[in-house]
């Protein structure tokens, strides 16, 4: 039995000795085996996920503590250099505070036409929505892939697919949920696809990333005329977002492709909110018979 | 206690080197105002490399590289292997003209880095081109670049500084 255990051993230290002797003389083996990862990754983005997920989880604590003094400073250093603009935008919230007085004067009288015409039509009440906010503690690591790490995961509640909005509207979706910490598909990211409605006109649509700054709406109707400062908010299909979340506006239209800006800039913001899915049991169940229970 | 030959302030000085890549290696992945992904922020990590292969290679062997840059892209959540890759590939060429960058100033070792931040941010690119079929916006690839190119001198002192101690 010890005859074996110093066999298992000595061979533990051959194969450690390989290694170190590869490493140290075979760098060209090295960039072999990158290579190798590399084309599997390529080949199947899904095959590191694992990974990927215990290893953020492992490196959440540490990228937190050194992000928060630098966030700190900036806080610090935004509010000092702000106080000289605190004047203007006083004056410019005073005069936006008038005129929201009256659209919540509209608003209340919407509010009660719409509930009497919900009740008339006994249409089925959406379920609130609850939150999860987090700290954005880590980036990419690289320009040409557009995600954020947030320190917020399974544990608080996080789940695959969850939209995740910035101050003013959507800017992703959870696409490695791990155990303390999760990766976001930011929607200017090239791989991301959301269903959303562009509001006036009521066309659905998918709104593409670009890996810019801008977006795109595609799968539209030729016919469809979409002018420049339209609404996209989500459109629910397929049950994966909530209806209605705000996400950007049309800011131009080139060649018939129109071009969305996002509400939200997800870089500039410390924090996020996830959108949690409904808890009613019914609703998850339509959502799973919609998904086949991927949600 | 301590094997024969053991020099402690040698090995603290070591462990300060290998602190300081720690840091920098977080602070390329760290969300930290004014600078992000999208700006150059891998040049954290890129300047510590490309410094430690010309003037300490012995502290960072391919088998370190290889572990970095693995670490770097699990954390990151890209592709894994990108950045194993072009880490060590930076790795075998700046020790190739080594002997050259070694004799020359500051600023000759610092073009040195920016063609090393050139080859790594323009491969990364290819591989993002090929993966999507998209052509990277180039003035996003110009200022990833640039930012990533000034970060060299603003570390240099530093960097500089546990280098001569070394030495001593």
């Amino acid at each position: 039995m010890q005859f074996g255990s110093h066999r298992g051993r000595r061979s533990a230290i051959r194969a450690a000795t390989w290694v170190v002797r590869v490493g140290r003389y075979s760098p060209m083996a090295l960039s072999g085996i990158a290579s190798l990862l590399l084309i599997s990754s390529l080949v199947n983005p899904a095959l590191w996920s694992g990974a990927r997920q215990s290893t953020s989880d492992q490196m959440a604590p540490v990228l937190g503590v050194v992000g928060e003094p630098f966030q700190i400073l900036s806080d610090a250093v935004g509010e000092m250099t702000g106080l000289t603009q605190i004047r203007a935008e006083n004056a410019q919230l005073k005069a936006e505070n008038a005129q929201l007085k009256e659209w919540y004067q509209t608003a209340l009288l919407l509010q009660a036409e719409n509930q009497s015409l919900r009740d008339l039509l006994n249409v089925i009440p959406e379920p609130d929505q609850s939150y999860i906010t987090s700290r954005v503690i880590a980036d990419s690591g690289s320009g040409f892939v557009k995600t954020i790490l947030i320190e917020a995961g399974t544990i608080n509640g996080v789940e695959e697919g969850q939209a995740v909005l910035g101050s003013q509207g959507m800017i992703g979706r959870v696409i490695e949920p791990g155990e303390k910490a999760s990766r976001v598909l930011l929607l200017s990211d090239i791989n991301s696809h959301v269903p959303v409605v562009v509001e006036g006109v009521n066309q659905r649509a998918i709104l593409a990333g670009t890996n810019g700054d801008h977006l795109i709406l595609t799968h539209l109707p030729e016919d469809v005329l979409i002018k420049k400062g339209a609404r996209i908010v989500t459109s629910g299909t397929g049950g994966m977002f909530p209806t209605g979340l705000p996400i950007g506006e049309v800011v131009d239209v080139n060649k018939g492709i129109p071009i969305v800006r996002l509400f939200s800039d997800p870089y500039t913001g410390g924090y996020v909110q996830v959108v949690e899915k409904p808890q009613n049991e019914g609703v998850r169940k339509s959502i799973n018979s919609l998904t086949g229970g991927t949600m | 206690m301590f094997p024969s030959g053991f020099e402690a302030p040698r090995v603290l000085k070591n462990i300060i080197i290998y602190i300081l890549f720690a840091f920098l290696f977080i602070l390329s992945l760290a969300k930290i105002p004014l600078i992000s992904a999208q700006t150059g922020q891998q040049g954290f990590v890129l300047v510590a490399l490309y410094f430690w292969q010309v003037f300490r290679p012995s502290l960072f062997p391919y088998i370190l590289v290889f572990a970095v840059g693995l670490l770097y892209d699990l954390t990151a959540g890209g592709m894994v292997g990108l950045n194993t890759l072009c880490f060590l590939v930076m790795a075998i060429v700046v020790r190739g003209q080594r002997r050259f960058l070694l004799g020359q100033s500051w600023q000759v070792v610092w073009a040195g880095y920016c063609v090393a931040v050139i080859g790594v941010v323009g491969f990364q690119g290819l591989v993002f081109a090929l993966q999507s079929w998209t052509i990277p916006e180039l003035w996003a690839v110009g200022i990833n670049i640039g930012v990533s190119c000034l970060l060299y001198p603003l570390f240099l002192p530093v960097l500089m500084l546990i280098n001569r101690q070394l030495s001593h």
